[in-house]
């Protein structure tokens, strides 16, 4: 039975961008690339003058918190606490910013992100800025008007600003990203979106079905996944609308897809007469369908590098990673480590591999990456419970996986050092994640 | 989903002939005259000897070769009984529980004073009759497959046919050559040890290991669909060897 989708409404939410975005100031390259001692100092948005009230309050009580925790995630900067922070709340940043009072604090903060907000007849407005603290002059601002039920979203377009413009655009931030995972409803599995953080989640299919291993095509238009109809079969749906692009069923075994990085091809493990999965790539309607691996071994779990030029997978009993071209020849396997690795996902920067590696009778699986030239191995996650499933965000500096180390799947955030790792699923049964691509930016 | 065991009752059902004993007793009775004309010349002096009796039954008086039967006789009168075929001299009354390897008529003969008398039994011995399942008109398809397809299990990380697997798969083959009609889906399971994408290709390569086997032994490849659930589907939850090894299953479901 053909799962049911939702239309849903990201298309909604991205058209807003628009009239979010009302302004921007200068833009200034304020680094060639970002700088280790980075201070970022994160003074909460206050109500403008002549604004009040607990609506107010509470939407920027939401709208600091979300700002702090994008910005200390970003792993770009140094935040500093804000318990060392002057003590006036900083309205008018021209009059209310005490460069003697911040310079007397035991950080050398390099920056620090202010701003207002007001809120009538529910429409938020919330005007931001970054202002430079050695050279004691605004940076750069932004201002966000919406629904009061958007301040989220402001706030992460806020955090993203910020990444960009310090990063001076070498990374665009990951707090407007969205990661695609599968979530356990009884005996069905149904593919869920939400936001990086974790809110906002919103089931893509309903149709009560199995439904497994989501992936993003590389610009978010669509997601690939595995659909039982009956059998296990490549499903393609447009995310802006929700419609399913047609694919041909095989009524045999299809597995794990993967958008090319140009999206016009996808790459997945199919059956063929000789009984065991090979990997094909086609075109996004199933047509120009070749073998690559054209192997007796189980071949599974296909992911492009960033060129589209090469293939990463595993194969054999149990799974070995292996990398090819994308024509299938070049054959060589990375990591020679043995034991049993699955779901290789090729960084954004062509330069990793991230993977789930155990020995091969171990009842536990670890979050690995390895060099996709050296095939050199660094271990990301430790400790309790099993680590699956990798995804890299974007930006190539944080990975999504899924653990059982709560007594239940869910899906964690970490940055590519293995730190600051956050829980951002928190019931029932949450695996499978796939990290989105950069959403449209004006 | 866990299926018991069912004994089929396929065990060759006997239709036993009870046939009540059937001995025939056959008297045969001393002449009174002629002993008497024997003794005329001096005159019968005493009264005549009672004539002896004797009967002779086998139950039951048909039997497949290898089984026993019971042979009974009871005499009255008589001096000295004895039976033929390897039996001997017995009591007056009496039983013996006998296996003769094929078809035998035994002759009792009772001897006294009066006379004798004799009796016979027959004991029918036939072959042993074949084992045919029961008659399959009166089990339906679905019972049928409850009863005699069973699933198979596989080693960790293994989709090849081991002995048991091997032997499972030859009964299910017969009881589909019988059953021409039903038609079948083979699941591919694994235990939760490996990887969810790795799992779903070898529970996919179980159960076409199972398919490929059926069809090696003759059964029509359109008979049978597989379906792999990896292991999304686990009959057992625990952690533990004995749970993954009932996950690691090739399942039967009838369509």
């Amino acid at each position: 039975m053909p799962a049911k989708i939702a239309c849903f409404l990201l298309l909604v939410f991205f058209s807003a961008q628009p009239s979010l975005l009302t302004q921007e100031s200068s833009r200034v390259t304020l680094f060639p690339k970002p700088a280790e001692d980075l201070i970022l100092a994160v003074a909460d948005v206050q109500p403008a003058p002549g604004n009040a009230g607990g609506e107010l309050a509470s939407a920027l009580e939401t709208f600091n918190r979300v700002l702090y925790d994008d910005l200390s995630f970003a792993g770009f900067f140094t935040i500093a606490g804000r318990g060392f922070y002057p003590p006036k709340p900083i309205v008018r940043p021209e009059t209310d910013i005490d460069y003697e009072a911040w310079d007397s604090i035991p950080f050398k903060v390099s920056f620090v992100t202010v701003g207002s907000a007001s809120l009538s007849r529910n429409v938020l407005r919330v005007e931001t800025s970054v202002y430079d603290m050695k050279q004691r002059k605004r940076a750069f601002g932004k201002a966000y008007t919406g629904d009061p039920g958007q301040v989220r979203t402001m706030a992460h377009y806020w955090a993203d600003e910020i990444v960009y413009q310090l990063t001076a655009g070498t990374s665009r931030g990951i707090a407007s990203t969205r990661i695609a995972y599968v979530s356990r409803k009884g005996d069905a599995k149904e593919i869920h979106t939400m936001d990086y953080d974790g809110q906002n989640s919103r089931a893509f299919t309903h149709g009560g079905g199995l439904n497994l291993f989501p992936t993003w095509a590389p610009d978010n238009s669509k997601l690939a996944f595995v659909s039982y109809r009956p059998n296990p079969e490549i499903t393609i749906y447009s995310y802006l609308d929700g419609s399913r692009l047609p694919f041909p069923m095989f009524n045999t075994f299809a597995s794990s897809p993967a958008i090319s990085p140009d999206g016009s091809e996808v790459i997945f493990a199919l059956r063929t007469p000789r009984g065991d999965p090979d990997l094909f790539i086609s075109r996004l309607d199933g047509s120009n369908r070749r073998n690559i691996t054209n192997n007796p071994a189980i071949d599974s779990s296909p992911t492009w590098s960033p060129s589209g030029r090469q293939i990463a997978y595993i194969s054999g009993m149990p799974g070995q990673i292996h990398i090819c071209d994308a024509d299938g020849s070049n054959v060589r396997r990375v990591v020679k480590e043995g034991g049993d690795a699955d779901n290789v996902a090729w960084s954004p920067d062509g330069r990793w591999l991230a993977f789930q590696w155990k020995p091969r009778l171990s009842p536990r699986y670890e979050i690995f990456i390895a060099d996709a030239a050296s095939g050199a191995v660094r271990q990301l996650t430790s400790g309790a419970g099993s680590n699956e499933s990798p995804t890299w965000a974007p930006d190539g500096r944080h990975l999504a996986f899924q653990s059982n180390r709560s007594g239940s799947w869910q899906i964690y955030t970490m940055l590519l050092e293995g730190t600051e790792p956050r829980q951002i699923t928190h019931s029932g049964n949450n695996t499978s994640p796939s990290w989105s691509g950069y959403f449209l930016r004006d | 989903m866990k299926r018991s065991p069912v004994l089929l009752a396929s065990t060759a059902l006997l239709l036993a002939v009870m046939l009540s004993a059937s001995g025939c007793a056959k008297k045969v009775s001393p002449d009174p005259a002629a002993v008497d004309r024997a003794d005329g010349a001096r005159e019968a002096s005493t009264a005549p000897a009672p004539a002896p009796t004797i009967t002779l039954t086998a139950s039951p008086s048909a039997i497949e070769k290898g089984q026993s039967t019971t042979l009974s006789w009871q005499s009255t009168n008589a001096t000295g009984v004895n039976i033929t075929g390897g039996i001997g001299t017995v009591e007056a009354s009496g039983s013996r529980t006998i296996s003769p390897g094929a078809s035998t008529t035994y002759t009792a003969r009772a001897t006294g004073r009066g006379g004798d008398a004799v009796a016979e039994a027959r004991v029918t011995v036939s072959a042993p009759v074949a084992v045919t399942p029961p008659p399959s008109a009166a089990v339906s398809d679905a019972a049928f497959f409850e009863a005699a397809i069973k699933d198979v299990f596989f080693g960790l990380d293994e989709y090849s046919i081991n002995e048991d697997a091997r032997r499972a798969l030859i009964a299910n083959a017969r009881a589909l050559a019988e059953r021409p009609g039903i038609r079948v889906t083979i699941e591919g399971h694994c235990d939760e040890r490996g990887s969810e994408k790795y799992n779903l290709a070898l529970g996919d390569r179980r159960a076409n290991s199972a398919r490929d086997f059926l069809i090696s032994q003759g059964i029509d490849s359109a008979r049978i669909d597989t379906i792999s659930y990896g292991e999304e589907r686990p009959f057992c939850e625990e952690q533990n060897e004995e749970c993954w090894q009932l996950n690691r299953r090739a399942h039967f479901v009838m369509r």
